[in-house]
């Protein structure tokens, strides 16, 4: 069975990423017992829960625009999965989903990003998140079903009444296929997002 | 193991509390909120490459029970005991698999003053070394919580494995090819 991986897809130019530092993924603080959260930090976990929760569906229903407002507009995002390159800004991060969302949407019928086992580790103003990434998707020829797993690692910034995505690591491990034989409820989408083209400039 | 012990008379099933509508409230969604943190922390622990058996074990209580129903109703009770079935667990899964994650869903919890019940699905995956072939196990999470401190524990889990299986067409990416742990992976 032909495989469609990350590393196959055509990448465009912004799709390469620009080459900046790519900082070590911090790992979760191990706690000995859970600490029952005040007031205040429920508000918080929750809203960074839902800053997580609003990016996933998003790949599916929104729109590069929408994505890039949940990063600060001086925050990175580093795709490991393209090597040691990444996206500063939310001009750049924008110009990465429009790329995204126009290669997944026109080439699939069916995409879900499901952010699972969510720890948040709140310190002040700053927050980190990590959670296993779970994504799948249905190409348009139904040869198969993509799922896909990773990790999500999120540092996020308070910014007024919410938070913010301020630094993003994502990494994928592996991908597989659920069985060939499947049925697709879901009508075809018939008009994928545009693709505009990129507002900075690639390397 | 040397260091567990069996309860006289054979395991008691956990006490699934019925489901009561409006149970959750304002005073106690701190509560619901800090034991998802933990069963989903417990997690990252547990599929960390390095994290010592410790960190696991410290998630319960001193008196603690584990129940891994998979391998036997063998009960073990306390940190000691916890600590150390946990520490072979993770030479034995360490040293036959990489890239294990356990992940929880439809977590049911349910908070009864400085005590908790909760229920999560389980579908735990890894890399066998052996074939170098994706595998699942699918099961469940049973857990007993207890209120010390301010803080949550584990009192009691028992966890089940109900089927596994291997997907097709699995293929590694550049991360998956690579450690995750605080290094920086591409």
């Amino acid at each position: 069975m032909a495989q469609t991986s990350i590393r196959s897809l055509p990448w465009g130019p912004v799709a390469a990423g620009y080459e900046i530092p790519i900082p070590p993924v911090p790992g979760p603080r191990w706690e000995a017992g859970e600490p029952v959260p005040t007031a205040a930090q429920v508000t918080d976990l929750v809203a960074i829960q839902q800053v997580q929760m609003t990016y996933g569906q998003l790949h599916e229903h929104g729109t590069a625009d929408e994505i890039a407002e949940l990063f600060h507009p001086d925050s990175q995002l580093f795709c490991l999965y393209l090597g040691s390159r990444g996206f500063t800004g939310r001009v750049q991060i924008r110009d990465w989903y429009a790329w995204w969302l126009h290669t997944y949407a026109t080439g699939g019928e069916y995409y879900r990003h499901r952010p699972v086992n969510q720890v948040i580790d709140l310190q002040g103003d700053r927050a980190m998140s990590h959670s296993i990434l779970l994504a799948e998707g249905a190409p348009r020829e139904h040869t198969h079903f993509d799922c896909c797993m990773g990790r999500y690692t999120h540092e996020l910034i308070r910014d007024g009444e919410g938070w913010l995505f301020f630094r993003s690591w994502i990494i994928l491990h592996h991908n597989w296929h659920w069985p060939q034989r499947h049925s697709l409820n879901k009508p075809v989408i018939n008009n994928p997002p545009q693709y505009n083209p990129p507002t900075a400039s690639p390397l | 193991m040397n260091t567990s012990s069996t309860i006289a008379g054979g395991p008691t099933p956990l006490r699934r509390p019925p489901f009561q509508p409006g149970s959750v409230t304002v005073a106690n969604a701190a509560h619901v909120i800090a034991i998802q943190q933990l069963l989903h922390r417990y997690c990252h622990a547990l599929d960390h490459d390095s994290a010592p058996a410790s960190v696991i074990a410290n998630m319960f209580s001193e008196n603690g029970i584990l129940c891994a129903a998979y391998e036997s109703e063998k009960f073990h009770e306390g940190r000691p005991a916890i600590e150390a079935w946990y520490a072979s667990y993770l030479a034995s899964t360490r040293s036959s698999s990489r890239i294990r994650r356990h992940v929880i869903t439809t977590s049911r919890i349910e908070v009864q003053n400085e005590c908790a019940w909760a229920f999560s699905y389980l579908d735990a995956s890894g890399i066998q070394l052996k074939d170098n072939n994706l595998a699942f196990y699918i099961g469940a999470y049973e857990d007993e919580l207890v209120l010390l401190d301010g803080q949550w524990f584990f009192a009691s889990r028992r966890i089940t494995l109900d089927y596994t299986y291997a997907p097709s067409g699995y293929a590694l990416s550049r991360n998956g090819k690579q450690a995750w742990e605080g290094q920086p992976e591409a």
